[in-house]
């Protein structure tokens, strides 16, 4: 009777103890470190330009769906503390309502080479991206 | 002859140990050609050829940045372990674009 008991309390908090278990397990593997970097981007005469951001190859979006552009302060997922995540820039151009116009299309030529690179979550939190001219763009 | 007081000999000990383990580099930056800026974790630090101070207690590697108008802009990714020497040189090699 007494070892009845006992099981049947084991079997009271067993479910309990295993959700807890799993969803301390789920926490732990799914922990995503957030890291801010200020992305901006220059030619090789050092001026200033306009770039979208991507983060692993995909076009970093603001709260309005439209792209970031540079200059900006864009926060980068680290599932991995060890593990670098890859930010690039490609070089748009935009009329004066700030609309995109040229770049942004897959199979756009783009003024400038586009450029990425893998960064770490120690890396300086700003990062600053050297373009060169697109010598066979328009 | 006289002894040399506790507080002098505590205070030189201490300069060596700080001065031992500094994470300050005093980095004299050069390129082919020369008259190319520098630019040291985003922020332009000078023009070649030129003596950059790095501290690399901030971050785990410093990126430096080497640009001048019609060459190719380079980069490398520098640590304290690479740079031993408090006063280090550095060149860079710059190709036309």
């Amino acid at each position: 009777m007494k070892t009845r008991r006992s099981c049947s309390s084991w079997s009271r908090i067993k479910l309990p103890l295993l959700a807890l278990g799993l969803g301390l397990l789920g926490v732990s593997c799914s922990s995503v470190h957030f890291q801010e970097f200020y992305i901006t981007a220059i030619d090789t005469n050092e001026k200033e330009i306009v770039c979208a951001v991507y983060h692993d190859d995909k076009l970093v979006l603001n709260e309005k769906n439209e792209p970031v552009l540079t200059p900006a302060r864009v926060k980068i997922p680290f599932r991995d503390k060890e593990q670098a995540e890859k930010i690039g820039v490609r070089a748009i151009e935009i009329d004066p309502e700030k609309k995109t116009i040229r770049g942004l299309e897959e199979g756009e030529s783009s003024p400038y080479l586009e450029d990425a690179r893998p960064v770490y979550v120690w890396d300086s939190r700003r990062q600053l991206f050297i373009l060169r001219k697109n010598k066979s763009s328009g | 002859m006289s002894a040399i007081p506790p507080v002098r000999i505590s205070a030189l000990l201490l300069a060596l140990a700080l001065g031992g383990c500094s994470s300050v580099r005093l980095i004299d930056i050069d390129s082919k050609p020369a008259g190319a800026s520098i630019y040291v974790n985003g922020e332009k630090k000078g023009t070649t050829r030129g003596k950059v101070r790095i501290d690399f207690k901030s971050a785990g590697r410093v990126m430096v940045q080497i640009v001048k108008a019609r060459y190719k802009p380079v980069f490398q990714y520098w640590t304290l372990e690479e740079i031993p020497d408090e006063d280090a040189k550095k060149l860079f090699v710059l190709e036309p674009d």
